[in-house]
């Protein structure tokens, strides 16, 4: 037995060939997003729940972990200091009552201004619920010879 | 008379070539990071999906094997311990599922090649191939190409691994004694065995 290179010359220049197929244009640029879905779906499935997935994540990962942990406080300080600032305007306009009296309630002058001269409520005095909302004289009848006529009452002969 | 060129003989990889950083990827991937096993699919895909596809002669096959074959790795990714080359590794299981599921394919073969790159006409050994005084010179390369994959089809699964890992892929007799996990001396012979059974195939096609 000798497989030294100058044995089978011709059919080592035939398998060349082979060395040029090549699969379809772009297909080892998907291909590796292909398998990491397949690899975390399959991932994702051996837990039950995504708890677990996530502590074992977490538990490989001390890094990953203290990137979430440093992101979660930044998210609830800026949380807190959102709501002081809220509160702080709040108070601020006078919204919140004083001590819980409703007595020493004082509004801020942007509220006093805008009810200063509030808008004549005659519609909650002159008019009922039931009130016609316009009023204009009624149209001209178009029946006004059966008006006249009450009941319909036969004409007398 | 066209001389024709001196055979180029590829030149095999280095028994330990895959790149040093491969073990660094290999640690972040087993710590669950995806990234780095992205980037590890990327390195080898395609000579994984080559040597799926050589053993297969069908593309579809060829894809979906390659597919497993990575996903077999990355859930066996904890019992790596860097003993060999992670390059090495990934073959075996690539060899491994292609020969298992060969198994299952028998008698039911379905070629569904791929297409010729634009390269493939000047190729020096298959320019030299051609211009040679062959009987049947002037077939075409398509023709050829399904010639030699059914020829390839005819040969056991391991003699057409051997073929593929050395001639078509260009690994050492060493890289393969790896993958195969056999000694060298076996590799040559069924190398031999394999190129004299393929010479006897496509005898009409060869000088």
């Amino acid at each position: 037995m000798n497989s030294s290179p100058d044995d089978f010359k011709d059919l080592r220049r035939l398998l060349a060939l082979k060395r040029h197929e090549q699969p379809p244009p772009g297909y080892f640029s998907y291909l590796p997003d292909k398998v990491m879905m397949r690899v975390e779906q399959d991932d994702l499935s051996e837990y039950s729940t995504w708890w677990e997935w996530l502590v074992r994540k977490l538990d490989a990962q001390p890094v990953l972990a203290g990137a979430y942990a440093f992101a979660i406080s930044g998210l609830m300080l800026l949380g807190f200091k959102l709501s002081q600032d809220l509160q702080h305007e709040a108070n601020a306009e006078g919204i919140l009552l004083t001590n819980g009296d409703p007595a020493a309630f004082q509004p801020s002058p942007a509220v006093q201004k805008h009810f200063a001269n509030p808008a004549p409520l005659f519609y909650l005095t002159d008019f009922t619920s039931t009130d016609p909302v316009l009023q204009e004289p009624p149209p001209a009848a178009t029946f006004k010879t059966f008006q006249s006529r009450p009941n319909f009452a036969p004409v007398p002969q | 008379m066209i001389e024709s060129p001196p055979l180029k003989v590829r030149e095999e990889r280095p028994a330990q070539s895959a790149p040093a950083d491969d073990l660094i990827l290999v640690r972040r991937a087993q710590g669950g990071e995806y990234s780095a096993f992205d980037g590890l699919v990327q390195r080898y895909q395609e000579r994984i999906y080559a040597t799926v596809y050589h053993m297969t002669s069908n593309h579809e096959d060829a894809n979906d094997l390659t597919q497993e074959t990575f996903i077999k790795a990355y859930k066996a990714l904890g019992s790596f311990k860097g003993d060999s080359s992670f390059f090495t590794w990934v073959y075996r299981i690539a060899v491994n599922k292609t020969i298992n599921f060969l198994k299952t394919r028998k008698n039911k073969i379905h070629l569904s090649l791929n297409d010729l790159d634009f390269n493939a006409e000047h190729d020096p050994d298959l320019v030299a191939f051609v211009s040679d005084k062959t009987p049947r010179r002037d077939i075409g390369l398509s023709e050829l190409q399904e010639k030699l994959n059914e020829a390839m089809q005819r040969l056991s699964d391991v003699h057409r691994l051997v073929v593929t890992l050395h001639d078509v892929q260009g690994l050492s007799h060493e890289e393969i004694s790896k993958i195969m996990d056999c000694n060298t001396g076996t590799v040559r012979s069924r190398l031999f065995y394999a190129r004299q059974q393929l010479q006897g195939y496509l005898s009409d096609y060869l000088k």
